[in-house]
């Protein structure tokens, strides 16, 4: 493998850069700080030439230039939409700019709200409605004990999840505070704090072991880098 | 018996009363008489009013009847009759007196009137005639009194130095004018001289008024006048209240008086507006807040230092002693990279073996849309995960289509495949069935486009390429004609959107969404996975996913480098937490006060 002189300016800025995050463990000081300034920069930077180059370029002006005819309704307007955003950078005009940001919320909303109902909502309430539905099953009937079991606990964690959040109460009368229904209260709402615990533990979990490999992974670039010059 | 009228209030007073018992004014003092040697000095018309001066109630003698002429007694018993009541018996003639004017006039030594009357006094008489009046009445009773004071001198008693009538009374200060006094405005006796009179009285008095005044004692009044001041010669029956120290009237038609309603409120009296000192008087306690104040303020703007930190505490030992018991045993396991740990199980794991599945099952040349959602930080972790399953698609001859909704995907994509082809195996034989067909602007937006047209949303790669027009991506004109999309995520938000915008066009068509998502993400996209039908057909899960992937695959990508590292990193890790927890629990118990804080 050929190694170039920028690919070995890299791996040291890389290297440099990695100890500046890491000397974080000792506390907060210029060169942590210094890194995150230049990770913000480089970020940024990176940012608009892509979207100078990528976007702009390769997908507006050049399919306008290559073919006008097929693609002169799809980039003109969004060329003109785009320019009159612009306006919002100004203080003076950022009013004028008002109709294309509607125009991007209403539409950014409702691609939002019918995916997450045809998405989500529907398919996962299916998908729950199925959890012990035999058809589903293994057909040679292998594992369906486990299956069973499964689909089980899915579906009381789903329901003792959903009657923690219902936080609905009932008159109990005169002189009486109202109260959630008892079972709700004593025990549907327990259980499903119960699983939203688990499930906040499983979370913390990964976020940890994410971080830790991303631990991992520095460690041995370091190690590399000094393994290689060395 | 004739009741005696009051001179001074005019109400009838038994004959022996010497005081008025209305006014208490004495009655007898009142009398005049003039002070005449003889009567003979007298005008006729002045003896026939003296006569007349007896047909009324007084308590000086008058004259005798025999001396009142005729004209005289008619008129006074014409004046007689008129302060008769109407339902009294008609008046008696003049010389007929009652007995008690007869015995008046008896017991008052009975003067002759002079013959030698003044020269003034004789030019001024009026002819005998002329009828006397009330007025007239009134003014020969200042004459008897001047009569009866002069007996009163001749027994020896304190009398006047002035006869008790005299013309000098008009020249009070204050007393009015001859026109005021013809007007009515002066009380008593002499308010009533006719006008003649009145004249004579003024000129009089500006031929004598320099010698009588100088001779006349301010306090030397008629006694009858006297007796009306109210101050000297009458004691009130009941109580009065003291004026003495109530504020005299300073102004207004009442001023001097005391104890009188003042004529102007105080409230809108004019008097000088108070003056009040421009200068604040502070006090030295004020002075000392306002200083204390100034100080406090002047010291606001000025940055205080904070206390300073010490550098080494227990908690900084505590978090640099955690540290190293992370790091020493990763950078052992990197360092020896040795393959203590076995790899997961794939078979354990449904999503890995769906996954492995679905390369196995694509046909050659397959079209594979990849896309690149996840940060630089994960990097690490996703490419040890994906890595395995990348090198299986390209081991599958499938053309891959790199895109990303994150602005640094397109990099990332590009340095993964230059890390694939960093391989030894690959060197001489690189992957290049792929394009980076670069970024996917408008999020969720760009998602539901690219579902819709893949070419109108990315027509060209980061070369400008226009990859669609030839080679594997040229059947392509959906994206339910990729074999398949696999989506490496670490964000929850972005593997849903995937899942929400591309999955649906997706199971139309009968394509197939599977995912490699960073451990902090699987859980969130498990329930796509897990559910009946599934939304994700396959579903990697971080760095043990990509282990198990490379277990399956048999395959020693990046997973199975630093899987030593992973677990003893996990193991340590899980330690530290247990020891953490357990100190805690006995700091608490062994302490119940530092409990809850």
């Amino acid at each position: 493998m050929q190694t170039g002189l920028a690919d070995i300016f890299g791996l040291i800025i890389g290297f440099l850069l990695t100890l500046m995050v890491l000397s974080y463990i000792i506390g907060d000081n210029f060169l942590f700080r210094l890194a995150m300034a230049i990770f913000v920069g480089v970020a940024s930077g990176y940012a608009a030439v892509l979207v100078i180059y990528n976007v702009l370029w390769y997908q507006l002006i050049v399919p306008l230039l290559t073919n006008p005819t097929a693609n002169l309704a799809l980039t003109i307007p969004s060329a003109l939409l785009g320019i009159w955003l612009l306006t919002k950078g100004s203080s003076r005009l950022a009013r004028f700019g008002n109709p294309v940001l509607a125009f991007l919320v209403g539409v950014g909303a409702a691609t939002a709200v019918g995916g997450a109902i045809f998405g989500t909502i529907l398919p996962q309430f299916n998908a729950s409605t199925n959890l012990l539905n035999l058809q589903y099953a293994s057909p040679d009937g292998a594992g369906l004990v486990s299956w069973f079991i499964k689909g089980l606990v899915i579906l009381v964690g789903t329901l003792v999840t959903l009657a923690y959040f219902h936080f609905g109460v009932r008159s109990q009368g005169e002189g009486s505070l109202p109260q959630r229904h008892p079972l709700i209260e004593n025990f549907l709402a327990p259980a499903g704090q119960a699983f939203i615990a688990v499930t906040f533990g499983v979370l913390f979990a990964g976020v940890y072991a994410a971080a830790l490999g991303a631990l991992i992974d520095r460690v041995r670039f370091v190690l590399d880098i000094i393994l290689r010059f060395l | 018996m004739t009741d005696i009228l009051c001179p001074v209030c005019g109400k009838p007073n038994p004959p022996e009363a010497e005081t008025c018992q209305f006014c208490q004014a004495p009655l007898k003092t009142s009398a005049f008489t003039p002070d005449f040697d003889e009567e003979s000095d007298l005008p006729d018309w002045l003896r026939s009013l003296n006569a007349d001066q007896n047909a009324f109630p007084v308590t000086s003698p008058a004259e005798e009847p025999s001396n009142v002429p005729d004209w005289l007694s008619s008129i006074g018993g014409e004046t007689k009759e008129k302060e008769q009541p109407p339902s009294e018996a008609p008046a008696e003639p003049a010389q007929e007196q009652p007995d008690w004017l007869t015995d008046l006039t008896k017991d008052q030594p009975v003067e002759p009137l002079s013959a030698d009357l003044p020269v003034w006094l004789s030019e001024q008489a009026p002819a005998p005639a002329t009828p006397l009046s009330d007025e007239k009445q009134d003014w020969t009773d200042g004459w008897t009194s001047g009569e009866q004071a002069a007996e009163q001198q001749a027994e020896g008693e304190p009398s006047p130095s002035v006869p008790a009538f005299t013309f000098d009374a008009f020249e009070e200060p204050e007393k009015p004018t001859a026109s005021e006094s013809e007007s009515g405005d002066m009380e008593g006796p002499l308010s009533t001289l006719p006008d003649w009179v009145a004249d004579v009285t003024a000129e009089e008095s500006e031929a004598e008024g320099g010698e009588d005044e100088a001779a006349l004692a301010p306090a030397q009044l008629p006694s009858w006048l006297e007796a009306m001041r109210p101050a000297e010669s009458d004691q009130p029956s009941t109580p009065t209240e003291d004026l003495s120290g109530a504020s005299a009237e300073s102004s207004g038609p009442l001023i001097g008086l005391r104890g009188v309603l003042s004529a102007e409120p105080i409230n809108i009296r004019m008097r000088r507006a108070a003056a009040y000192s421009l200068k604040l008087r502070v006090t030295d306690e004020q002075k000392q807040r306002v200083a204390l104040l100034e100080q406090l303020l002047a010291d606001e703007p000025k940055p205080k230092a904070l206390p300073a930190a010490p550098v080494i505490t227990a908690q900084y030992v505590f978090r640099l002693l955690i540290a190293l018991a992370l790091l020493l045993p990763v950078i052992w396991a990197v360092a020896s990279n040795g393959r203590l740990t076995p790899l997961p199980d794939a078979s354990a794991r449904p999503g890995v073996m769906a996954m492995y599945n679905l390369v196995e099952r694509l046909p050659a040349d397959a079209p594979v849309l990849v896309a690149f959602d996840y940060e630089a930080g994960y990097s690490g972790e996703m490419d040890a995960a994906a890595s395995a399953v990348l090198e299986h698609l390209l081991g599958r001859g499938a053309s891959l289509a790199l895109v990303s909704t994150s602005a640094t995907g397109p990099a990332l994509a590009e340095r993964f495949m230059a890390n694939l082809n960093q391989q030894p195996e690959r060197v001489n034989n690189p992957y290049t069935n792929y394009a980076n067909l670069g970024y996917i602007p408008g999020g969720s937006i760009g998602l539901y486009s690219l579902a819709k047209s893949p070419r109108q949303s990315l027509p060209y790669d980061l070369q400008g390429v226009d990859v669609w027009a030839s080679g594997p991506l040229s059947s392509v004109n959906g994206i339910a004609d990729f074999s398949l999309v696999l989506v490496l995520v670490s964000d929850p938000e972005t593997a849903r959107a995937w899942v929400e915008q591309v999955g649906p066009t997706l199971r139309q068509d009968g394509a197939v969404l599977a995912m490699v998502a960073s451990a902090q993400t699987a859980p969130l996209v498990q329930p796509y996975f897990s559910g009946n039908p599934r939304q994700v057909e396959a579903l990697i899960s971080g760095l043990a996913g990509g282990g198990a992937y490379e277990n399956a695959s048999a395959s020693n990508g990046p997973a199975r480098r630093v899987w030593d590292a992973y677990s003893l990193g996990l193991v340590v890790s899980v330690f530290v937490i247990l020891v953490g927890t357990a100190l805690d629990v006995t700091y608490k118990a062994l302490l119940p006060g530092k409990k809850g804080k």
